[in-house]
This record gives structure tokens, sequence and C-alpha cells, in this order.
């Protein structure tokens, strides 16, 4: 279990939890795959445990499983965070914690007057790493290379070269910068307000946050508004009632320019029509090379609702003995809008076109929970029970239209569409769980506890619906033993505690109904102009069989504590394997249908983890504390279906990690006089300036079995680092983290992705030309017949965040005005990024094309200032 | 103990907390709280239990019959055959014209899996009409649809046949699944075949008014085409006959339909978009293919590879733009070989300017120095799959509104009655019936405004040349070569690239790779040779 508490997390000015945590959890992996306005970001602990399912962790907020983003929850309003990762520790959130499970405690009021917060922050930014394209000069060139190399023409006159649409722009000298066009600076505003407080009988916490983002991209806007109501009553010493509401609100609306055509468009192309509107090919009509701007007239709405209710009561009739029924409703509602108006080019064909989706899911639980707890003499027994039922709907309607009179209905009128097409989806599941678990502590010296869980999913087949979980730990604090305790020659040591912990988790990783068969209706017509009818085909062959899949996992632990608590931090071994994973087998196509849903597979994760806090100096007024954690994983996939030893289709290799890169392997790069050796390899016909691949099996060909593992896609080891300095009023905190041992292919490498035949625009790299040799890049000529991918290292050193804050609330002057803290505060954000990776951010891990649009990250200064009355 | 409720009262409350958690916990006990129950989707338990259920999955079978045209795979009917040849490159088309070591048993796997899929959902249907009782409002009904789903069935295993030779045969969806399929014979396939064409022949219906739907014709049809495959001429000429003599399919000879006010011949109107159906008096389609452009139920997930295929790429020579008047967006997969765009006479109308475009024209106006010349073409143009002579058979016009839409949604002849008339001339020909098979003939060529043919001149090369010129591109012609056996004769003979490196076993496609990796409880052979 770690922790990570509310000082903690309110120290830097971050608009979500999980850019807070970012790095600062051992085990706990957050990624940016985008860093789009609001755009969430994944979050698995120690790694992925499983091939075909969801490995996002469990979220727990206030004691009740929750569905929403973390992006709804206002990081003002939280706490604490605990994330629990080994098995033993977990097993109590039950049927989904195989992946880990954060827990997330939102505020209560504390006793005392009335507290009034009120905290704001005002931050911009701009690219952190812009990446930096051909220019007009360079960009013919490159052309001029590309045709030469591909023999294409003889008239390397740059009029020849140049497309209709680029020539004026050419002979008029002017030349257009699309990624300055497409981007702009970031903006993040923040408002949080709060009134709390507590007597001995109630407390209650009320919170409202405003956040408003806008991204680097044109168009690209996130806004938020949360509300929280925490209130907490204990009207007897017998009796406890409490509630929580959330009510959440997000905005997503905003149309951005195609961000992959704004890395490719010709510097000379041309960016709007003599009308004023936007040209839709930049280049020339018959290329079908849109222009980044093609669909910026759409309209994207997007609207997310989010709500939760959740209610307890606690009854303790008798001394230890505990009752407890938590009711939790969980809501969330995505209502998606687009239109396509007809000047742009997807609206173009269709002669507008709409889309409106409606999305309600929602989630209830009911739990009673048991618990008693006794002492006699050094003994603590406590016995824990629980029951529990949940139930999941999810409902979503689609509709589109296309041919609309005017544009001005958008998508709120699809009456008058002339094409339209709908469509309904619902889903229901439901889990039912059973559980005890046994607690006993000998003088705090040793700790062991027993859990037994019973899971029942509504998705698996009628004999296994139910999964039973057993989970076991037991501690030893050694620094409470005497001969730790009365030894002088460790005396340093403050705390010593050694953890084992061994369990099954189950994982439920699949959607409902795969156990049963299930069609797919196909519209058909007959006749020209007929109307609509429907068929039915095969889609899902169920497997009645389908059941749990199941973690066992083994943590080795050492918490300590030395130096008079100076230096403590915890060391973590484990390991699990996974088993019974639910995975699509592939079957022969004969049989009517080509695959089907098994319990199959097997996957090992390994890994250690290391966790160290330190006060390094403390002296007057003056504090230094660091940080560091650490983190290494390795994870391999130790079974396929039937003794099968690599799925090439999905790319699982037995004993090698879940995600990696299996291609042909470039050992260079065909230079000028090797003419005759490439005659001589399977690569005959190419020439100078092609990638070198490498005949693994000295066979003379190039096939299938030439194909080698090149990397894996999984960082190998991860770290964090935070140093904190204090100096009376002033504090400054700085945070640098790292991911190490990733590899990914880099699109942007990639001249054929780019759509160079058709006049594109290319990265400025040093490509291979006959006067600028080298074994790395290729010639812009390239085409990549073997499809091979140009790998980059992406691991990065970054520094994160730094902020400098200066506390005000002892200045007299404040304090007459009734104000217990005033806080002033900036933070840098992503400071600066150490890689190796040639592109937008190492840490976007989209590869091959879509690498070109990747978006890019932000260097961010934010100004803070929190008021508690 | 005074902090909480007194001791006996508490004792009685203790009591109360755990009487009713058991009562929440004896209704966990509750079996039907995870039991599944689908209210949104339906699955064969809530589809097959009404005729109406029948008849929607039978149209399902109609939709995964059309997606054997849909995908780049389409063109291998035709390239490395003795009809065309690449035009702009596609690897997998190169592989199989050049037949080097790269042809890879997984490029070709599409109409096995195309096939199977169509199998198992007729089988699903045969099977469910034998198990279930369901109310039919005419006992024809019932096998109309059994009818249907044989008929489908049988069109798979023909084409798969063709393509791969011996096949499992399955004629049940196997649940759980099997693994230990093994190839049965053609001959096998071939029994099947004729069983479930006879069975849809009988139960067919004479004619329909739903445009697209199987009549009986296409049943007699495929059993003459089977019965010339097992070599019984004289079975074939019997069902042959009975098409080209039925009241309800004859050869349209003037000229008819939408595209009357433009210039052009009978032969052009048959293939102008929304001329094919019979419902707007074509009476020469007996099994139309639907297609629709954006039209729901119009497409297949994609629309036919036909137009792309064919039409040449012009765009790319600089002084052309796309347009509707040259036969829209190719990209010009399919090029024909130069026998076939000499084959014809020059008063035949199958090769007027009407169907063939030998001349292209300059359209950009852009480009005034260029607009309304002629941009003759060279081997150079031709090799690059930009400009070659082109059958006009598969223009689709939707240019003018979606310039980048490069597929076709024009609906699509499967079996058009002078196929029909070829498949007579050829069970007659087998038969020494020679005058027989020139007058069979001559229906086509007189047509056409070509001279007839004598019987003298009557041989099976004759036959496969007079296929080419009247069903260019509808045929697919790699299956007609096989099931005539002249697949590397003519080949050999007729195709400059692929000739001089045909092997026997190039005659079939090699079964795809994944079939055989996942049949692991029986070895299923790969064709010889790959």
């Amino acid at each position: 279990i770690v922790s990570v508490n509310s000082a903690k997390l309110e120290k830097t000015i971050n608009s979500n939890l999980t850019k807070t945590l970012q790095g600062t959890v051992p085990g706990l992996e957050i990624t940016n795959t985008s860093f789009k306005a609001g755009a969430a970001q994944t979050i698995t602990i120690r790694g992925d445990n499983s091939l075909s399912a969801s490995n996002a962790p469990l979220i727990i907020l206030d004691g009740i499983p929750y569905d929403g983003s973390l992006n709804d929850i206002n990081p003002g309003d939280i706490e604490s965070v605990n994330v629990l990762k080994d098995a033993s520790s977990s097993a109590i959130y039950g049927a989904r914690s195989a992946n880990g499970v954060i827990i997330i405690s939102t505020k209560q009021g504390k006793e005392g007057k009335p507290k009034i917060s009120f905290s704001s922050s005002y931050g911009v930014g701009s690219i952190a790493n812009k990446i930096d394209m051909l220019n007009g000069d360079e960009y013919i060139s490159m052309l001029q290379e590309y045709k030469r190399w591909r023999n294409l023409t003889t008239n390397f006159d740059p009029l020849a070269i140049l497309q209709t649409n680029e020539i004026p722009n050419y002979q008029a000298g002017k030349t257009t910068d699309w990624i300055d066009l497409g981007y702009r600076n970031s903006m993040q505003l923040n408002n949080e307000f709060s009134i709390s407080g507590a007597n001995e009988k109630t407390s209650y916490y009320n919170s409202i946050g405003y956040h408003k983002e806008n991204g680097l991209a044109l168009g690209d806007q996130y806004t938020r508004v949360t509300l929280r109501s925490n209130i907490k009553h204990i009207p007897t010493k017998w009796l406890e009632i409490g509630s929580n509401l959330q009510f959440s609100y997000s905005d997503y609306s905003g149309t951005t320019p195609d961000r992959t055509a704004l890395v490719y468009s010709s510097p000379y192309g041309q960016v709007k029509t003599s009308t004023g509107d936007w040209e839709l090919y930049p280049v020339y009509p018959q290329t079908f090379l849109y222009s980044a701007f093609a669909d910026f007239n759409a309209t994207n709405d997007n609207h997310v609702y989010g709500g939760i209710v959740n209610v307890y009561g606690v009854l303790r009739p008798a001394k230890g003995l505990s009752y407890r029924l938590n009711l939790g409703y969980n809501l969330n509602s995505n209502y998606l809008g687009t239109y396509y108006p007809k000047n742009t080019n997807t609206g173009k064909g269709a002669n507008g076109l709409a889309s409106k989706t409606s999305n309600l899911n929602t989630r209830w639980t009911f739990e009673n929970v048991l618990d008693y707890k006794t002492v006699f003499g050094s003994h603590t027994i406590s016995f824990t029970g629980l029951f529990s039922r949940e139930g999941n709907t999810s409902d979503q309607s689609y509709l589109t239209g296309q041919g609309f009179v005017s544009d001005a209905t958008l998508y709120n009128f699809m009456t008058s569409a002339s094409i339209k097409n709908i469509s309904s989806y619902y889903t229901e599941s439901y889990i039912e769980s059973l559980m005890g678990r046994l607690n006993y502590d000998f003088g705090k010296k040793y700790f062991a506890t027993f859990t037994v869980r019973r899971d029942g999913y509504s998705g698996f087949g009628a004999n296994n619906k139910y999964g039973v979980f057993p989970s076991a730990a037991v501690g030893w604090t050694i620094s409470e033993e005497n001969f730790l305790k009365n030894s002088t020659s460790m005396k340093f040591v403050d705390l010593l505690k050694l953890r084992f912990s061994y369990g099954i988790n189950g994982n439920m990783a699949i959607p409902a109904y795969r156990t049963l068969d299930s069609f797919s209706s196909v519209p058909m017509i007959f006749g020209d102009n007929s109307t609509t009818v429907n068929g039915l085909l095969n889609s899902v062959i169920g497997n009645p069989d389908l059941r749990w899949e199941g973690t066992e996992a083994y943590n080795v632990a050492l918490d300590f504590g030395f130096f008079k608590n100076r230096l403590t931090g915890t060391v973590d071994l484990w390991k699990s394997n996974s088993k019974d994973l639910l995975m699509t087998r592939s079957v022969p196509v004969m049989n009517g249908y080509s695959s089907v849903w098994d319990n199959i597979g097997q996957v090992e994760n390994k890994g250690i983890e290391l966790s160290l806090n330190s006060i390094n100096i403390t002296k007057g007024d003056f504090m230094w504390n660091s940080s560091f954690n650490f983190s290494k994983n390795s994870d391999k996939i130790t079974s396929l279906s039937q003794g099968e030893t690599k799925n090439i289709a999905n790319l699982w290799f037995v004993g090698e990690p879940l995600s990696v890169i299996y291609n042909y392997k470039q050992t260079g790069v065909w230079q000028l006089g090797q003419e005759a050796e490439i005659a001589a390899s399977p690569q005959k016909g190419e020439q100078p300036g092609a990638a070198r691949l490498e005949d693994v099996n000295k066979d003379g060909k190039l096939d299938a079995s030439d194909k080698v593992i090149l990397g894996s896609r999984t960082p190998s080891w991860r770290a964090g680092l935070t140093n904190e300095f204090k100096y009376k009023r002033w504090s400054f905190d700085i945070f640098i983290n790292t991911v190490q041992g990733i590899k990914q292919d880099n699109g942007l490498l990639f001249p054929i992705k780019y759509g160079i035949d058709k006049n594109a625009n290319f990265l400025n790299i040093p490509y291979w030309r006959p006067d600028r040799p080298n074994n790395r890049f290729t010639s812009v000529g390239y085409m990549n017949p073997w499809n091979i991918p140009y790998l980059d290292d992406a691991s990065f050193v970054r520094i994160k965040d730094a902020t400098l804050s200066y506390d005000l609330s002892s200045i007299g002057i404040i304090k007459s005005w009734g104000i217990n803290k005033l806080t002033l505060s900036v933070t840098c954000r992503n400071l600066y990024t150490f890689t190796k990776w040639i592109g937008w951010d190492p840490e976007t891990t989209v590869s091959g094309s879509e690498a070109l649009g990747a978006y890019p990250s932000a260097r961010e200064i934010s100004f803070g200032v929190k008021i508690d009355l | 103990m005074k902090n909480y409720i007194f001791n006996k009262q508490g004792r009685n409350f203790i009591t109360m907390v755990i009487a009713s958690l058991i009562i929440v916990f004896a209704v966990s006990c509750n079996k039907d709280f995870l039991v599944e129950k689908p209210t949104s989707f339906l699955g064969p338990d809530n589809t097959f239990n009404t005729a109406d259920g029948f008849k929607t999955a039978v149209v399902g079978l109609y939709a995964a019959q059309r997606r054997q045209i849909v995908g780049e795979d389409y063109g291998l009917f035709f390239v490395g055959t003795d009809i065309a040849r690449v035009g702009l490159t596609l690897p997998k088309n190169k592989y199989i014209e050049e037949l080097g070591s790269n042809v890879q048993p997984s490029d070709f796997g599409s109409f096995w899996d195309w096939g199977y899929a169509l199998v198992g959902n007729a089988n699903q249907i045969l099977d469910k009409l034998k198990t279930t009782d369901v109310v039919w409002a005419a006992p024809a009904d019932k096998a109309q649809v059994e009818a249907e789903s044989r008929f489908f069935r049988a069109y798979a295993y023909r084409v798969m046949t063709y393509c791969y030779g011996d096949l499992p045969i399955v004629t049940e969806l196997t649940k759980p699944f099997r693994n230990d399929f093994t190839r049965q014979p053609v001959a096998e396939v071939q029994r099947l075949i004729i069983n479930d064409l006879k069975f849809a022949e009988v139960n067919l219906p004479e004619t329909t008014t739903f445009d697209g739907k199987l009549v009986k014709a296409a049943a007699q049809h495929y059993l003459a085409e089977v019965y010339l495959y097992i070599n019984k001429p004289d079975s074939a000429e019997i069902w042959a006959t009975k098409v080209t003599t039925s009241s309800n399919f004859k050869l349209m000879t003037s000229r008819f339909g939408n595209a009357l006010s433009q210039p052009g011949d009978v032969f052009s109107d048959l293939f102008k978009e929304n001329n094919a159906n019979r419902t707007k008096g074509n009476t020469e389609g007996i099994w139309v293919q639907q297609w629709q452009y954006n039209v729901i139920g119009g497409d297949e997930g994609g629309y036919t590879w036909d137009r792309r295929d064919m039409v040449p790429f012009y765009s790319l020579n600089s002084g052309f733009v796309l347009a509707d008047s040259l036969g829209g967006r190719g990209i010009g997969r399919v090029r024909p070989l130069t026998w076939w765009l000499n084959a014809y006479e020059s008063q035949d109308i199958r090769n007027s300017k009407y169907n063939i475009r030998r001349h292209w024209y300059f359209n950009d106006i852009s480009k005034p120095a260029l607009y309304g010349k002629e941009l003759p073409i060279t081997d150079i143009l031709r090799n690059s799959g930009s400009l070659y002579e082109s059958s006009t058979k598969f223009d689709f016009a939707v240019t003018a509104v979606n310039p980048s839409f490069v597929n076709s949604a024009k609906d699509k002849y499967i079996i058009r009655l002078p196929e029909t008339y070829l498949l007579l001339a050829e069970a007659q020909m087998k038969r020494g019936k020679l005058a027989e098979a020139a007058a069979s003939i001559n229906v086509l060529r007189s047509r056409a405004n070509a001279t007839p043919v004598t019987a003298a001149q009557i041989t099976m090369d004759y036959i496969l040349d007079e296929r080419g010129r009247e069903l260019f591109g509808e045929e697919m012609r790699r299956l007609t070569l096989v099931r005539t056996g002249t697949f590397m004769d003519r080949v050999v003979r007729l195709n400059p690239i692929t000739g001089p490196v045909f092997k026997p076993f190039n005659v079939l496609f090699p079964i795809p790779q994944t079939a055989i990796d996942a049949n692991t409880g029986a070895e299923l052979k790969q064709n010889p040779g790959f």
C-alpha cells in the first residue's frame, strides 16, 4: 500500500489527479498517450496482466467502485490516495482487483469553525518540442531527390515538380509553416471553492470547481465543472450515517485541424481559396491529400455528465462490532454531436453529414460489511464479512444523417436528412461477491491476514459464474523485537518490518454476452432505390465454458525507518502469474466461424520496487527533503493456446514480453559501391539508399521466417525523484521522472507515411543522399516495400514539475484580515526532456503513421493562489 | 459498555442484525441474479422461432454472397489468367502474375474464408429448419428458405472448389468447434453442389418482383455448368436449354433503359447504371447482384472493386482530371491482354467506342495547351497502369459528387443469359453437335452484329474467346479456365508475363495457412507446389 495525502497532492498546480501522481508511486504506471486538452492518462499497476482485457486498475471512490474518468474528480476534493498493489491488500475489493486498486478518499469537514477555501491558478504554455520540417528550398530539393532516386522524371525544374496549387506560391516566394498555423499557446484556468466544518455530531464538506483548458491545437478545449457534498452525521454512539455526492460536467467540444496533415502539408501548399474558404487540397485536387483544415468548419460537441450518490450507515451495536451498509449509484452520460457542413471535405460528398450519440451508463452497488474486533492481552483479532451486489447497464443510441437542406440545423434536426441510419445497444451485467477476512495481530509484532472471497459475474457460462479466490499475508515488525530495541549497535533502526503476501485475484476480463451466440444485422436491398431490408449473419459464437481469469501473486516487502526516521522507505519484490487468460482463439474457418473466446494463455510479471524518503538537511529555517522511487518490471507470455508458441496475428510469443516489435531486422542502409552485394542479396533490384535488411536464416530469401523480435514497447524501468527545499516562507519543489528501455517505431522517419509521392513535406533529417550517405536514414525515395519499422529509443528523462511557493500566512496583516492561510505559487511543467527520440513527445506511444499526428506536449507556466478563511 | 446499547437489548439487536444478514446472504443463493437475459441482440434462440426469423436470416446470405466482390483480392480472378494482367502494381496481384517464390499461402485465402463463412451461415439455417418447428404461411415458404440456403451453399462450394480444388465438406454449423477437418475430393464437392442445386431448382420461383433474388433459372444455369465440369454434356445441355428456352429470359436486341438520350448501343445500355434489373425492362440478367451508392443496404461495408480494378489510373497523367465521362476514379489494377483487344471484328458492337475506350483525350481545362488533345497510349503508359484500352462496363458515375470514391456501386451481373448460351454451346460441342453449338453462339454474335460463326470453327478455344468477347470482366475468368481444364494451355499461349513461368500446380490457389494452422486435430494438406 502506498499512500499519498492531500498536502502532497496540492503542492503542484495540476488539473487532474493522474498528472500529479505520475512518476511518484513506484509500480503505478501512468502514461500520456495524448496531450489533448482533457485527455485521460492510461494507468496500470505493475504492468499488464491480461492480453485481451483491460489492464486498468479498479478505482474505489469513497468506498464504492468508480467507473468515470479520474479527470472528472476535482483534485482539490481529494484527501488521500492509496494504491494497493499486492494480492492480499486488494483482495477485499474483489471482483476486479487483479489489476490493482486505487482508493481515493475525498475530504471531510474538520472540527472547528467553518473553513472557507479558495484556490485559483492560471497558466499558459507552448509546444515543448516543435518538430523541424523542411523549409521551401529544402522541400524542393527533397522532391528532386525523391524523383531522381525513383527515376520518375528527367525534368527537375521546380515548376515541373510542383503541383498546380503550389506553383503560384513558389513563384511569389510564399511559404507556410502549417504547424504554426495549426497550433497556438495553451491556457489553463482553475478555480476551486469549498466550505467545510464539523461539530462533534456532524461534519460537512461542500465544494465547487471550475476548470478550463485550451489545448495547443486550434479549437481544442476542455471545460469541467464539479460539485461535491460530503456529509457525516453521528446521532448517537451506535449509529453513523453519511453521504457523498458528486456531480461533474465536462465539455470536450471543439474541432481541431488534422494534426497529421499539419505535418505533411507542403510549405508551398495553398491555405485558403480566393473566396476565403479553406482550400481542401493544398497541393492538387487529384492527389486526395487533404488540408489539415478540410474539416475544420465542422461542429463537434461532446458533453459528459457524471453523478455519484453514495449513502451509508454504520451500526455499532456492541463494542468491537459494526455493521456497515453502503449504497452507491454512479451515472455517466455522454452526448456527442457532430456536423460536417457542405464546405468540408467529409460533408461535401454527403451534402452535410450529422451524427449524434447518446450514452448512458449506470452502476448501482449494494454492500454489507460486518466487522468484529476483539482484543485480549497482546492479541488483536478482527473479522470482516462482506456481501455485495453490483449492477451495470450501458445504453447507447447512435444516429447519423446525411443530405441536409441547410447547414444551419447542425445535428439538431436530423428529421430533415435525406438518408438516416439509427442503431442502439444495451448491455447489462451483474456481479455478486461474498468475502470473509480474518486479521490477527500479536503485540504489534506479528501480523497475519487471511481472506477468502467468492465472486460471481453474469458474463460467464452457467457452470462457471463463480470463482473462489483466497489470499494471505503475514508481517513481522522486527524493530519491535527486544533484540533490536536493546541493541546499541542497531540503535539507528526505528522501523524494520518484513511483509509477505500471497493471493489469487480474479479478473472478469470480458464484456457481457460472450457466452451466447449473437448475430449481426446486415442491411440489404432488392432493386434500385428499393427499401432496405435487414438480414442476419453470425457475429459472435458464444463459448458457454468461459470462466474467471486468475492472477496469482507473491509479494515480499521490507519497510524501514532509520536515523530517527530521517530515512524511510520500502522495498518490494513481487511476481505474478496470470492464468486462464481470456483470449480469442483461432479455430478452423471451416466451422463457419474463425474465432471463439476461450480461457487460454498465461502471463508472468515480476518486478522490484523501491521508494526512499529522506530528510537531507533540517537546519534552522532551512529544510531539504528528497524522495525517490524506482520500479522495474518484466512481463512475459508463458503460454498460449494448446502448445502454440507464437501467435503472429496478435504478435504474441511465448517467453517474450506482451508488446513486442516483430519485423525484419534493418542492419543499415545500402551504400554506393555495394550494387554487386545488393544484386547478390535477397534484396536484388533495390538500390543504394534502401534499407539493408538481414537474411536472418541465411536461406537467400527474405520471408516471414526472417522476422525477429526487435524490442519491447514496455519500458524496462521507471524512476522518479522529488527534491523539496524550504526556507522560511519559501518552498521549492522539483520533480524529475524517467522512463527507460522502451522502443517504438517512429512513423515520422518514414517518407512513405507522409505521401511524398503526392508532394508532401518531410521531417528535416539528414536522409540518405549520394552526397550525404549515412547508415541510419534511408533515401526519401525508399518506399519501404518490406514494411519495416524505423525503430527509435523512446526512453526519456524529464524535468516534469518545478514549483516555487511563498506562504504569507504568518504575516501579521494577513492574519488581521482573518486569513488563516495564503500561499502564492508558480509551477513550471514539462520544463525539459532529455531523449534520443526524434519527433513529438516520446511519451505519446502511438506508433507508425500516427506518430506524425501525435499531440504535442506543452511547456507550461502556471501561477496559483490559495486562501483559507 | 455504557457507551453502547445496554446489554440485553444489545444482544437482541445483534441477533437482529445477524438474522438480517442471514436473510441477505440467503438472497444471494438466488441464481437468477447472474443469468444473462439478452434483450438487445438477436441470436439463434430468438430468431429461428418464427418464419420471419428464417426469412431474415436468408437475406443475410445475399449480403454475405456480395462480400465476394469487396476487396482487392477480387482482381485475382482476372490477373495471371489468359485475359488480363496487372496494371498498376499491387504486390499480391503481381505475385500471382509472376508466380515467383513470393506466392505465400496467406495471400490467397480470402475466398476460402468468404466461402466457409457463407457455408456456415447457410448450414445454420438448414440445421434449424430441421430442428425447429415454426408456423409457415405456406409450405412453399419453407421450401424456398431451404432452396435459397442450399443454393448459396452450392455457390460457395462452387467458387471454392474452382479456386482451391479438394475441400473439407461441412454441412452443419459445428458447435463446439471442430479442428479435425480433412479435404474431400472435388468429385464429392461436385455431388454436394448438384444435390443442393437440384433442390433449389425445384423450389425456387420462376420469377420474382424483387430484383436480385434467386430464381429457378439461376439454379439451372449452374447445374448446366457443374454437369459440364463433371463432363456430362448431355445433362448440361438439358439444363442450359431450360434457361435459353424460358419465356422469362431473352437477349436485349434494341436500345433500352435510362441512357437512351446518350449515344450508344444495346450492349452499352446493358451496362449503364440502374439498367441491369428486370424491373427496368432488362430480360437478360438472370441473377443481378444489387448495389446502390449511399443507400443503407446498398453496400457491404465496402463496394465492388470493379471500377477500381478495370478503369485505368488516368488521373496520374498531367492533363487529366477525374471525370465521370472517363469512367470515374479507377486505379488500373487489371489490364486486358493484347489478344483480347484484337479479338473483335470492327463492326462488332461489343468493340464499339461505347464499350471499349481506346482513345483518351486530355480533359483538364486548367491545362489549355493539352485540353482536348489525345494522349496516345504507349507501352510505358500501359505498364504504369495509368492509361490503357479498357472496357466501359465498369464505369460508375459518382465522381462529380464524391471524387475520391474509388469503388463502384453499380449492380453487377452474376449470371447474364449470354453465358447460358455459351454453356449450351459448350455442351453441344462436347456432344459433337457443332452446328447447334454454332447456332447457340450466333444468337450472341448476331445481336452483336458480328459475322456468324460456322460449325467448322467451333472449338473449345473459340468458345473461350467468345466468352472473353462477350463476358470480359463479368465472368470470373479463373473459374472458367479451371472448369474447362484449359488454364495452363491458354495462359502459356496468351499471357506473356505469366505464361513463361506457369507450372501445372499454379492452376489452384494455395489454401490459407491460417486454416491449416488452426486445424490441429488433423492434417489439412496444402495444395502441391506451395
